[in-house]
């Protein structure tokens, strides 16, 4: 029973990312023709809301095709790794207040340590199918990922000094006082930054970049495989975007001053007992704050994608290693004369 | 056959950079705009720290000062577990039988768990 009942809750999360996965394609699909003055998918369901399921039941219905000279079962093993670890960071995520898998005082430092482990599926799969195309792709994902991971966990632990705590509820819970978009304002910039490059996105998507290489490291890939490949990049954008509201944005906590409109309300009347009070008392932590800020980000994503050209590749290098990393660097220097000079050095406890 | 080279003195300059007029603000203005908005978030935080940080030594004083009724709880279900245990040896072997080579009381290493869970 209590197997059962794990089995559910973690079905509980998977299922609904996947499904929020699903969406997100159209919406990318769906915004970026709107950007480009064209329809986009408009045929399946309303709105063409149903696109993403008719390709994907086209995709697993589709013969797969693996290359003659390929390692067949690392093949098959790259995009199998790259979506489980792609869904296994939603288990730590915070989506409101009480609503998680895993309460894990650790959780920040296995998220990041689950999205390294996805470089290797996309390592393994590039290098399996036995192509030029796949095998260059692969190697640039990689030096690409390793690269900008360096600057999204320097980031992270400069959040860290102000919560004190790798758990990710208590850095929710620690910006209850301000979001860290306000006082880490450029590190947010460079964050985001870096979350681009790290889910290969456009404009830093070296990797598959359809006029140098066919389809980088997934040339090879067909049918229900490539839907694994598809549905893990998606996964990731949408985990990563969790990570940045969650971050820098106070994750689930509410983006109005609600307390500020209740003593506003209170001048006038007495609304302390009212149900306008409970309703507030629920948005002030309710996933819905989340889902609000991760599909702005979202939305920021598929706009950069829609509005910037694609770099060269020594150009995405150089900028994360000569721009943003002495940025994060000089970062890592002032940021603890700060916390020291103020004397705010964070103290986290718990207590049974 | 002459080469296709260039021009003498090279070719002109290429125009590929709109010479668009600038929107927005003066860059100062976001400049010191940005250090503002971080002003404030320092300002919420210094306080916001601070609090967490005085609502955590509370904390602990509070848990200081009740420390002796939560050992006398502690001890008391320490006594009750031991004596339960006692009467579960005698009731299976008959006798109670000392495991250690000394007068001294011994804190057990384990503990007893019901095999059925009612709540």
């Amino acid at each position: 029973m209590i197997y059962l009942i794990s089995v559910l809750e973690g079905l509980l999360v998977i299922v609904p990312a996947l499904l929020s996965v699903a969406f997100v394609t159209i919406a990318e699909r769906k915004t970026m023709a709107s950007m480009q003055r064209r329809l986009g998918p408009n045929v399946v369901g309303y709105y063409g809301l149903l696109q993403a399921f008719a390709d994907a039941l086209k995709l697993l219905l589709k013969e797969y095709v693996a290359p003659t000279q390929a390692n067949i079962i690392l093949f098959f093993l790259g995009p199998i790794i790259t979506l489980i670890f792609s869904l296994l960071g939603y288990l730590t995520v915070p989506f409101g207040s009480g609503l998680f898998i895993s309460d894990y005082s650790l959780g920040l430092l296995y998220m990041l340590a689950v999205s390294s482990l996805a470089t290797y599926g996309i390592l393994l799969a590039g290098w399996s199918a036995n192509s030029k195309y796949a095998f260059l792709g692969s190697l640039r994902s990689t030096a690409q990922l390793i690269s900008y991971e360096l600057i999204l966990s320097s980031v992270i632990l400069l959040v860290l000094l102000l919560t004190g705590s790798l758990n990710v509820i208590t850095i929710v819970e620690s910006q209850r006082a301000v979001n860290f978009l306000f006082p880490l304002f450029p590190l947010f910039l460079v964050f985001f930054i870096g979350s681009i490059a790290e889910t290969n996105r456009a404009p830093f998507d070296l990797a598959e970049a359809e006029s140098e290489l066919v389809s980088g490291f997934m040339t090879e890939h067909s049918a229900s495989i490539f839907v694994f490949f598809f549905l893990a990049e998606y996964a990731s954008i949408v985990l990563i975007c969790v990570l940045n509201s969650i971050l820098f944005l106070g994750g689930y906590l509410s983006i109005i001053p609600l307390d500020l409109i209740l003593n506003v309300l209170n001048l006038f009347f007495d609304v302390n007992n009212t149900i306008l009070y409970d309703i507030f008392v629920h948005i002030s932590s309710s996933p819905l704050n989340l889902a609000l800020k991760t599909a702005f980000l979202i939305f920021v994503f598929i706009w950069v994608r829609a509005s910037f050209p694609r770099i060269r590749f020594d150009q995405l290098m150089s900028v994360c290693w000569t721009v943003l990393l002495p940025i994060v660097i000089a970062y890592v220097v002032l940021m603890p004369c700060i916390v020291y000079g103020l004397g705010i050095i964070p103290i986290n406890i718990s207590l049974l | 056959m002459p080469q296709d080279m260039p021009p003498v003195g090279g070719y002109g300059p290429v125009q590929y950079k709109r010479n668009i007029p600038a929107r927005g603000f003066r860059p100062i203005t976001y400049l010191v705009g940005m250090h503002l908005l971080m002003g404030y978030g320092y300002y919420k935080l210094f306080h916001g720290i601070r609090e967490q940080n005085e609502l955590a030594r509370e904390k602990v004083w509070g848990r200081l000062h009740i420390l002796p009724l939560l050992q006398a709880e502690e001890d008391r279900d320490q006594v009750r577990r031991h004596f339960a245990d006692k009467a579960r040896e005698k009731e299976l072997l008959g006798s109670e039988s000392k495991v250690y080579n000394t007068e001294r009381f011994v804190r057990p290493t384990f503990v007893y768990t019901p095999t059925k869970v009612t709540q």
